[in-house]
Parts: C-alpha cells; structure tokens; sequence
C-alpha cells in the first residue's frame, strides 16, 4: 500500500528533486 | 456539515510498523476517523486559511491548526482530551515520555513545490513528530513522496513511501533523522503535522 517501488529512472529523478 | 461531537478523530491511528534504523519511526494506515477525513479535506480546499512560507530548502502552503477558525465538526481534532489521546499513541508507538503541549500545523504542497533533504533538528525545539497524510488520490506520476534516508546524502535512501491519505509516519527527531518530500507533479498534497516535545525531568 504504502512503500513505492520505483524504477532507476524515477529514483534519479527523486533523488535530484530534493537534493539541497 | 455534520456535528461529530466528541469524536475521537485519531481513534484508528495504531502504528502497524516500526522501525529502529536508520532513526526511530513507524508507520500507520486510516488513521482519521472515516467521517471526519472528507469534511477535513473539503475545509482544507475551500475555506482553511493558506499562507505562503518559502525558506531556502521548501516552499508550501502552511498555517497552524491553533490560529484557525475550524468548522463545529473538526473542532474534535484540536480537543485538549483527544490530543492527549494521541500523544499518548505516540508515547507508546515510540516509548518516549512527552510532555502535554501540541503543536499542530496543516501543509498544503501544489505542484512544482518540494521539501528537501532535513532532520528536523532545532536546538530546544520539537523531539517527535507525526505527519498524517490527505489528499484526494495521489498517482505514482503525481510524486510527493515522503523520502527517509540513511544519512545527510540524498543518494543514501532507506525508504520511500507513497503519500496515501489517511497514511501516516511518526519519528523521533535525531541527527539521523533525514526526510524529504519529493516534487509534487500533479494534484494537492494535504499534511497534518504534530510536534511533541520529550518530557523533562523536573
């Protein structure tokens, strides 16, 4: 329900998002 | 719009998983009252009163639960009695003592809007907190994922959880507690977020 498995792309794209 | 009085809105909330590490947390599902979670939403998108808070690491739409001239039947969430409810919830989801004040404010995050990588950390300020999922349906696409990491690196993820209303995680507040909130893509974001501070010894 909860957990979000994502592909490689969308886990770079994620990761990018919230880098600070 | 209906009068739930006395109502326990929190009733359902039991963490259904917890976890030791990276940081203390856990992790609860239908945690709202079911009559009470569509008049909240509905509240939340027409009349709840949004201001605009940019800092250098998020920009949302925030306001505090306290300053709020909440409807007769959402007045059960801020209820002395049923937070006390709670807080004692999160006293035994994460064995910590805490003390009776309650700090509540409501997030609103559009698309475009993000949180970055943080812990939550404040020299004397909050040490637990609870954040507590609404949204209308909220694809994969849409984004807003609640991100928990390792370490202070955005690449070292632990989990990433969907924002699945009535969904909720509750944490202790560390050096190690990193999170984040992914960009939201598509649709609104609502969050209750509860500060708890640790009870100290007298």
């Amino acid at each position: 329900n909860v957990d979000a498995p994502l592909s490689s792309a969308a886990l770079a794209r994620v990761i990018a998002e919230v880098r600070t | 719009m209906p009068v739930l009085d006395r109502l326990d809105p929190y009733a359902r909330l039991e963490p259904v998983e917890s976890v030791t590490a990276p940081f203390r947390y856990f992790v609860a599902e239908h945690c709202l009252n079911a009559a009470i979670e569509p008049v909240l939403l509905d509240w939340l998108e027409a009349d709840a009163p949004w201001a605009l808070v940019e800092t250098d690491f998020y920009e949302q739409f925030e306001f505090d639960l306290r300053d709020a001239d909440l409807p007769p039947a959402l007045a059960c969430l801020v209820d002395p009695d049923m937070l006390a409810r709670l807080r004692r919830k999160m006293e035994q989801a994460l064995g910590d003592a805490l003390a009776p004040h309650i700090q509540m404010v409501a997030h609103r995050l559009d698309p475009g809007q993000r949180i970055a990588i943080h812990n939550d950390m404040r020299e004397g300020g909050e040490t637990h907190r609870l954040t507590i999922q609404l949204n209308r349906g909220l694809d994969d696409a849409d984004g807003g994922f609640f991100m928990l990491f390792n370490s202070d690196d955005a690449e070292d993820i632990h989990r990433i959880l969907r924002p699945v209303s009535g969904s909720a995680i509750g944490f202790a507040i560390s050096p190690a507690s990193h999170h984040a909130v992914s960009r939201l893509h598509g649709g609104t974001r609502f969050t209750l977020v509860y500060s708890f501070f640790a009870k100290r010894d007298e």
